[in-house]
Parts: structure tokens; C-alpha cells; sequence
């Protein structure tokens, strides 16, 4: 910056010093020279030059560079610089105040200014350099100021120009939002931003001691060191790669860097600039992405469902092992296959509708039970789901496919469907009404059974509810429902229940016995999920039963009538013995008088006297016998069995009916017995059934004839044999000889009489003792009756 | 056979004589009785039923009684159970009837009875002869 050296004068209002003096007419031509040359400089010189005169300023001289600076329109000479220039900034008129008072110069460098060049109020900012100088006369009184300047405009402007963009630079690089860095070729930090401090937890301080090798990841220093070969010899102008830094606290932090180099100009490199980006989370998200990746290939490939990427064009792209497993092919074989082939021909038309709606955009996936074909020819059933992929543009790319097979469970559900089919064709079919209800009391299905059991249909049952039906309530069999509905298989008693008081509508049954089975059917997890009623019909049995106590109520009323007659019988017996007896009894003891020869009477008379007798001795005897019979018959006979000696009881016979045998001259042969041998016998009847024999014995015995009576003792008997050898029995008439009034006839039996009870009356006699009578009898000959009675007790 | 005028009733009353008493309520049976008795040394004694037999038993001493057992009011066998509660004297008691039921004889010789006959079986002579073997027992 050039300055126009003035003459320097001594400052202050001082008088000049003698010794500056000069001769006038000198000094006037002087002056006059110096005046044409000062004008001559003024005018040419390539600075602003202007004479300021006096307090006021004003303006004696101005150069042309100075008016054509400020503006030429602008008429200064002559006038204060106030009034010449009024744009005049107050800080020069201070200034130039401040000259001419204290007469000490000012320098300005770089001042702006503010011009307005053209009068219009367009003010223009320059810059220039001036000096103020105050200029003296002889006496050193100022006399006003000299001033001179340089227009610095372009430069100032320059330079603040320059300086604005190093500001900026300075500021985008602080505050970069990536790291920076200025990097010396031997890698020392030159210059680093705050965002490379933070990236790597050091204070720029720490950073700007050290070199770029000291926080590289050793793995990645080749690799920067490569970086900067390229840059350095390669010459390239930049370079950019990823790398790793050790950050302060140890951690890493992945960086994108870009290197380019700022060389001199004579070509040689000042250093390196570094733009370093923090690209940890991509690199986390790309690990993240890998790992992904990987996880999901280990996935696809040991996924226990079959999985497939299918191309477009329907070729495999990848297939993992449970595809290979699940339809018998290779992956080599499966390559020669069609994907469609796969598929069962029954499913193929829908796959495609569906591949097709897939492409189209219609669905976004497509999930289907349907069937595959194995190498082997077998269905495969597969739950197949396939997705299409697209890219980011919507573009398919390809198919994704999973097949879980299900063939298994599609084995069992139709093993499930035909067991079920089964069950409930058989529950149909089933000769038993069935009746399946839910656990709530509702019908579900009625088989035919139960339709014609009850003559009702299932939509009869639509508001009927078991568990609330009044008339079972009634019954008395709620509780074994209940029972059965609870989860345990119950017998329900056989009731009589009439469907049409609880089933509306229903009128073709009046009622039926039932009895039912309740079976409770269980689901898994053990609640119930069903219930299974059974009915018995068991009317017919039950009317049958019905009839059996009506016919057991009949024999009970015909018993007690039996019991009544039997009683009557007794009763009669009774009577009868009393009734019939009593008048003869009467007859016999008057009649008897006479007879007995107690009362007197004459021959004659006591001959009539006497038949009359034997009449009604006659009489008494029917009497008797018929007694006999009847109380026999009425099973009324209560025999009071005692040892009885059974010698001394026909003894006692034979002794009775000794007149008997005389009258008939008859032999009566009973070989003297020891006594002692007792049979255990009612005394009384034993000794009227033998009498009965005995007398027999005696009356079909022609006179003159013989009876023999023998005693035999047999282990637990006792023979009594009576033997005659009168008239005999007929072979035929044996079996006849017990029957009541029979009366076999003989050639004597016209002669005997009877009624024809008395072997009856023996017979059940001696039945009743235990023993028994038989007969061994020779028609002529004779007869012998063997009667056989238990033993005594009493004997040895 | 009210009067029975050609019959003769002859009452030998002794004091030594057994005193005998018929409970009969067949009044025929009754007449018969006293013929066949009218000769013997006993003084007989009439009751028409149960009820009159006791009512006699309570005011005299019997040797021997001969009982019918069907009869109105008090039968044999009532006459036989009140006796015996009545704790009157031991006396032998033939039960005489024409009865076949064995449930009535069985019970009148559980009840004390000594013997059971039918009358129907006994003629004048028989009846006379039993009851002079009774007395002498």
C-alpha cells in the first residue's frame, strides 16, 4: 500500500523557526514551480488528494480522482465539506476537527465510507486508505489539512470475501454433521471438527496430538494405509473405503471415509482431507441383516415343513430337506419336475386360479388343504401356504411356499369320519331307541327306534329339555338322570311314561314302560360332551307282568277262598259231627236202655226196639266215616307221634275184634311176639287204620277162614303183615283198592256193606305216619296187606 | 220228650253218693242221661251251658264232671279255661261230645280235661260202666 510521503512539518501552532527562512523573490518562484508541479501531481496522481482549509474545511483543492470518487455532479471547491459533500459521515468531520485542532495527522486504513456518488440517495460503501494531515503557516498556526487517500475498495471487499468463506468453511466444518479431519502425510491430525471428537470420544486436543494410526482398528490399518498410497502415488483424487475406529472407551465404530488430498500448487500435497461418516448402525443393521439372513436360511433349511422358493416360470429355486422328504424326490429329480406336477390332478385348476389371483394382485397370500402326489404314487395331503414376492417396484419375483403335511391327520380325520359314520349309522340303525342329548338337557338326534317307540320325531323334541321334564320328576327318576348327566353311566328304573303329557304334539303313543340306560360320552379333557340314553320298551314284558299279578292276585283271592271253603270245611266237619251225631247219639242211649236191658220191655217190642238200634248204629258208623275222611281230606290231622308198642297195640285189635273172628269161626293167627318193638306212631289212628285191615281182613274172609298177623322189624321199619286167605283182589282193582267209595266188588261184598272210605281213610293214615301199605292179593286165594311204619326211637 | 211220663227219675240222695254234673245243652241228651243214671247212686246235677256249670261249680263240690264241649254261651272249652282261673277244686273231667275236631279235644286235656269220649260211641251200658270206673279211680 503506497502512501504519499509528505513533506513532514512540525505539529503545533507554533511559530516557524528562523531558520527555515528563504529569500521572498526565491521562495515566490519556488512556490510558483512547486505550485505548478503540486497542481500537476494533484491532478495526475493516481491517489485521492484534497486541500482542506481552515476550521470548516473547506474545500481549496480537490483532485480529479477525489471528484470523480465522490461524484463530479457534486461542486465542493469553496465550500465547507459539510455543506459540499452532505453525505459526509459525522466520524471524518470529527476526524478532520480533531486534525486541525490538535495538528496531530490521522492515518485511516481500510475506512469505509459511505458515498452517494450520484445525489440520489444511492449510498455506496468503499473502503480506503487516507492520511489527514494538518498543513501550518510560517507560524505554525494550522492552517487547514491536506489530505490523501487510496481507494482500497476491491481489496477490502476481496478480502472480506475471502475471509466470509473461511468463516464459513470454519463453521461447516465444526459443524459438520459427519467427522472431519485434516490429516498431514505423515497422518498426523491437523485439524478435526467437534463431530470426529464425539464420534471417537476424544477432546480435539487429545485427537490433534496424535496420528490417524493411533484409533484405527488394527485390522483395518492396511487398508487406510492402502488408502493413502492410492491417494498419494496413484494421484487419485479421492478415495473412499470403510473402516473401523477404536473409540476412547475401547468400543469400535465403523466409519465411511472419504479421502481427498489438497495439494499446493506446485502439486505437492498439503494434507489430506477426511470426511469420516459414522455408518455403525448400518453396519449393525447389515450384521443384523446377515445374521438375519442366516437365521433364516437355517430355518428354511431345517424347517420340519416342506419349504420352497419357486420361480415364476414354476421352477424350483431353492428347496430345503423336509421337501425332499415330504414328496420322495431329490432335488436333482425335482429339478426335471414341473412344480404343478406336484400337485394332485383334482387340485391343480384352483392352485392355478390362485397362482393366477396372486399375480394379479387380488390376494396377497394363498393358504389351501390340498392334495400332492409322492414319488410312490401316494396322496400327500399337504396345509400349503404361498405367498408371491415382489420387489420394491411391485415386480413379482418369485414364490414362497411352505407344505405342512397333514396326511396323518387327514388319515385320522377320516378314520375319525368313518368311526363317527359308524357310530351313528349304528346308533340309527339300532334296534334300542337311542336318544343323544347335550350335557344341557337338549336333544340332538333321535334314532328310528326311538321314533317308533314313541311315535314322535326329533323336531317334536325342539322345546322339550330333559333335565326339566315334570312327569321324570314325578316318576321319581330324576336323580338317576341327573346322575347319568354327571358323568356317570346310570340304569334308570323301569317307569311308565306317557309321552304326549310333556311332548306337545305328540299323540300315537299313550304311554310305554321303559326302563334306559344312561351313558354319559366324554370328551378329552373329560367334560361331558354328549349324553346317550338308551330305552328298553319293556311294555310287553311289563303288561305280561301285569297279567301275572293279575292272575297271582286271582290264585291269592281263589287260595283264601280255598282258605275260607277249607275253613267252612272245617267248620262243617264241626257241625256235622255235632248235627248228624247228636240225634243218633240221642237215639242210641234211649234205644239203648231198652237193648242194654236196663229198662224193661217185652220181647216183641225189643225186637223192633233192637233193629232200630242197629240202624242208627249203622248210621253213626257212616257218620263216623265220613268224618274220618273229611277231616283226613281237610289235611286238619295233627298226628301226636310217640314211641308206641306196636305188639301191644294189635293185641289190643286182635282183642277187640276177637268177637268178630268168633262170629265168623275164623282162625285168627298172631304168633306170640316179645314186646318191646315200638314204631313211632299216633296211637289212636295207627290203631284204627290197622283195625280197619284187620276187620277187612275178617269180612272177605269166608267163615271158617284164617288171618294171620306177623311183626317183622326191618332196619328203619317195621313190617305189620296181615294175610287172610279169603276172596282176593283183582289184579286190575289194586290200584283202585284206596280210592274214596270205591268198593271192589266180590262175592262177599254185597254181604259187607260200607261206604268205601275206610281203606282211603288207612291209606292217608298210615302215608301220614310215614310208612306205607302195600298189597300182594290172588283172586280165591287170599290177601296179604304189608303195612310199613317208622321204627321207634326206643329200639335197640 | 218234656215229661217223658213212661220214664221214671229216681234220685237216690245219699250223702255218701258221688256227686256228678252234666253240662249238656241238648236237652235230649240230657233226658237220656238221667234215665240211664236214674238207677245209680249218684246225685246228678244239670247245667244247660258253660255259664250255669260254673256258676254251680262255685257253690258245689263235683266228683266228677261230664262236659259237653259244643254249647251256646260258654263252650267246653271256655268252661274249662274259667275253671281253671277260677282256682275252684280238682275235679275229674270227662269231656263228652260228639265233636271230630281234634283242635277242641286237644285243647280241653291241655286244659285239665281227663279224658276225651265221643258221645256217639257210648251206649247206655258203656256210659255207665265208664263212669263208675272214673269214680272208683
Amino acid at each position: 500500500m503506497s502512501s504519499v510521503s509528505t513533506k513532514p512539518t512540525k505539529a503545533g501552532p507554533k511559530k516557524a523557526t528562523a531558520d527555515n527562512t528563504i529569500p521572498a523573490e526565491k521562495l515566490a518562484a519556488e512556490t510558483k514551480d512547486q505550485r505548478q508541479w503540486l497542481n500537476e501531481l494533484f491532478m495526475q496522481a493516481p491517489a485521492l488528494i484534497v486541500v482542506l482549509k481552515g476550521p470548516d474545511h473547506v474545500f481549496e483543492l480537490a483532485n480529479p480522482l477525489y471528484r470523480k470518487l465522490v461524484g463530479k455532479q457534486w461542486n465542493i471547491i469553496g465550500k465547507p465539506v459539510r455543506e459540499a459533500l452532505p453525505f459526509m459521515e459525522e466520524k471524518f468531520i470529527k476526524l478532520l476537527d480533531k486534525v486541525y485542532q490538535t495538528g496531530k495527522p490521522f492515518v485511516g486504513k481500510e475506512m469505509p465510507a459511505k458515498i452517494d456518488r450520484k445525489g440520489n440517495g444511492e449510498y455506496e460503501e468503499i473502503y480506503f486508505n487516507f492520511v489527514y494531515q494538518p498543513y501550518r503557516d510560517s507560524s505554525g498556526q494550522v492552517q487547514g489539512i491536506f489530505a490523501h487517500g487510496v481507494d482500497v475498495t476491491e481489496q477490502v471487499l476481496a478480502r472480506k470475501k475471502a475471509e466470509e468463506s473461511e468463516e464459513y468453511f470454519q463453521a461447516s466444518f465444526d459443524q459438520s454433521a459427519v467427522g472431519m479431519a485434516h490429516t498431514a502425510v505423515d497422518g498426523k491430525w491437523l485439524r478435526v471438527n467437534q463431530k470426529l471428537c464425539d464420534m471417537l470420544g476424544y477432546d480435539k486436543s487429545e485427537l490433534l496430538s496424535k496420528k490417524f494410526q493411533d484409533f484405527t482398528h488394527p485390522d483395518d490399518l492396511a487398508a487406510s494405509l492402502k488408502a493413502l498410497r492410492k491417494l498419494t502415488r496413484d494421484k487419485l483424487p479421492t478415495y473412499a473405503f470403510e473402516k473401523r475406529y477404536i473409540k476412547k472407551d475401547g468400543t469400535t465404530v465403523w466409519a465411511n471415509l472419504t479421502i481427498s488430498t489438497l495439494r499446493d500448487s506446485k502439486g505437492k500435497i498439503k494434507h489430506f482431507i477426511s470426511v469420516i461418516e459414522n455408518i455403525t448402525k448400518r453396519k449393525k443393521a447389515e450384521e443384523d441383516v446377515k445374521e438375519s439372513e442366516a437365521r433364516f436360511r437355517a430355518t428354511f433349511d431345517q424347517a420340519a415343513v416342506a419349504m420352497s422358493i419357486v420361480g415364476l416360470d414354476g421352477k424350483w429355486i431353492r428347496l430345503n430337506a423336509a421337501y425332499i422328504k415330504t414328496f420322495g424326490y431329490s432335488e436333482k429329480e425335482l429339478a426335471q419336475i414341473d412344480f404343478v406336477k406336484l400337485t394332485h390332478p383334482s387340485d391343480r385348476a384352483s392352485d392355478k386360479q390362485a397362482v393366477a389371483k396372486l399375480l394379479k394382485g387380488e390376494i396377497n397370500k394363498y393358504i389351501k388343504e390340498k392334495r400332492y402326489l409322492h414319488k410312490n404314487g401316494s396322496i400327500v395331503w399337504g396345509m400349503a401356504h404361498a405367498a408371491l414376492v415382489k420387489n420394491d417396484e411391485g415386480v413379482p419375483q418369485y414364490f414362497v411356499t411352505a407344505i405342512q403335511d397333514v396326511t396323518a391327520r387327514k388319515h385320522m380325520e377320516e378314520t375319525l369320519q368313518i368311526s363317527e359314520t359308524r357310530y351313528r349309522t349304528m346308533i340309527e340303525q339300532s334296534p334300542l331307541s337311542t336318544q343323544i342329548l347335550s350335557p344341557d338337557g337338549r336333544t340332538l338326534q333321535v334314532n328310528k327306534a326311538w321314533e317308533k317307540l314313541w311315535g314322535a320325531k326329533l323336531e317334536h323334541l325342539k322345546d322339550y329339555n330333559m333335565l326339566k321334564d315334570k312327569q321324570l320328576i314325578d316318576l321319581g327318576i330324576m336323580p338317576y338322570i341327573k346322575k347319568g348327566f354327571k358323568g356317570k353311566p346310570t340304569f334308570i328304573p323301569a317307569v311308565r311314561y306317557e309321552p304326549n303329557k310333556t311332548i306337545a304334539g305328540v299323540n300315537a303313543v299313550p304311554y310305554r314302560w321303559v326302563q334306559a340306560y344312561i351313558y354319559p360320552v366324554k370328551a378329552s379333557k373329560g367334560s361331558i360332551s354328549e349324553v346317550v340314553l338308551v330305552h328298553e320298551d319293556i311294555t310287553d314284558s311289563k303288561q305280561h307282568e301285569d297279567n301275572m299279578h293279575k292272575a297271582n292276585d286271582l290264585l291269592k283271592e281263589q287260595q283264601k277262598e280255598l282258605e275260607i271253603l277249607n275253613q267252612s270245611k272245617d267248620d262243617f266237619i264241626a257241625l256235622a259231627s255235632h248235627q248228624l251225631r247228636t240225634p243218633a247219639t240221642a237215639i242210641k242211649q234211649l234205644l239203648g236202655l231198652f237193648v242194654e236191658g236196663l229198662q224193661p220191655i217185652s220181647e216183641d217190642h225189643l225186637y223192633i226196639i233192637k233193629r232200630a238200634y242197629k240202624s242208627n248204629e249203622r248210621q253213626l258208623k257212616i257218620v263216623n266215616s265220613l268224618l274220618k275222611v273229611a277231616q283226613v281230606d281237610s289235611g286238619r290231622i295233627v298226628l301226636r307221634k310217640k314211641d308206641t308198642d306196636i305188639v301191644i297195640l294189635l293185641e289190643n285189635i286182635v282183642e277187640e275184634l276177637h268177637e268178630t273172628f268168633a262170629a265168623r269161626n275164623q282162625t285168627i293167627n298172631f304168633p306170640a311176639t316179645p314186646a318191646g318193638l315200638s314204631v313211632l306212631a299216633d296211637k289212636q289212628y295207627l290203631h284204627i287204620a290197622i283195625e280197619n285191615i284187620v276187620g277187612n281182613a275178617s269180612k272177605y274172609t269166608h267163615k271158617n277162614g284164617s288171618i294171620s298177623i306177623a311183626v317183622t322189624p326191618g332196619k328203619d321199619f317195621v313190617k305189620i303183615s296181615i294175610k287172610d286167605n279169603g276172596v282176593g283182589i283183582a289184579r286190575g282193582d289194586i290200584k283202585e283198592l284206596y280210592e274214596k267209595f270205591r268198593r271192589i266188588p266180590n262175592e262177599l261184598s254185597e254181604k259187607v256193606g260200607g261206604v268205601g272210605l275206610g281203606l282211603y281213610w288207612t291209606n292217608k293214615i298210615i302215608n301220614l305216619h310215614g310208612g306205607s301199605i302195600g298189597v300182594v292179593s290172588e283172586l280165591g286165594k287170599g290177601t296179604t296187606f304189608d303195612i310199613r311204619i317208622p321204627k321207634g326211637q326206643g329200639n335197640a | 220228650m218234656e215229661k217223658a211220663p213212661r220214664l221214671i227219675y229216681a234220685y237216690r240222695r245219699d250223702k255218701a253218693m258221688h256227686k256228678i254234673l252234666i253240662v249238656e245243652d241238648e236237652e235230649l241228651l240230657r233226658e237220656g242221661f238221667k234215665l240211664i243214671l236214674s238207677d245209680e247212686p249218684y246225685e246228678i246235677s244239670f247245667a244247660i251251658d258253660g255259664e250255669q256249670a260254673l256258676s254251680l261249680c262255685s257253690q258245689n263240690k263235683f266228683d266228677l264232671i261230664l262236659l259237653d264241649l259244643m254249647m251256646p254261651k260258654v263252650d267246653g272249652v271256655k268252661f274249662l279255661e274259667k275253671y281253671k282261673a277260677m282256682n275252684l277244686p280238682a275235679t275229674k273231667i270227662i269231656v263228652m261230645s260228639n265233636l271230630s275236631s281234634n283242635d277242641k279235644c286237644e285243647k280241653a286235656l291241655e286244659l285239665g280235661a281227663h279224658k276225651v269220649v265221643l258221645k256217639a260211641d257210648m251206649s247206655p251200658r258203656q256210659l255207665l260202666s265208664m263212669i263208675q270206673e272214673e269214680l272208683q279211680k
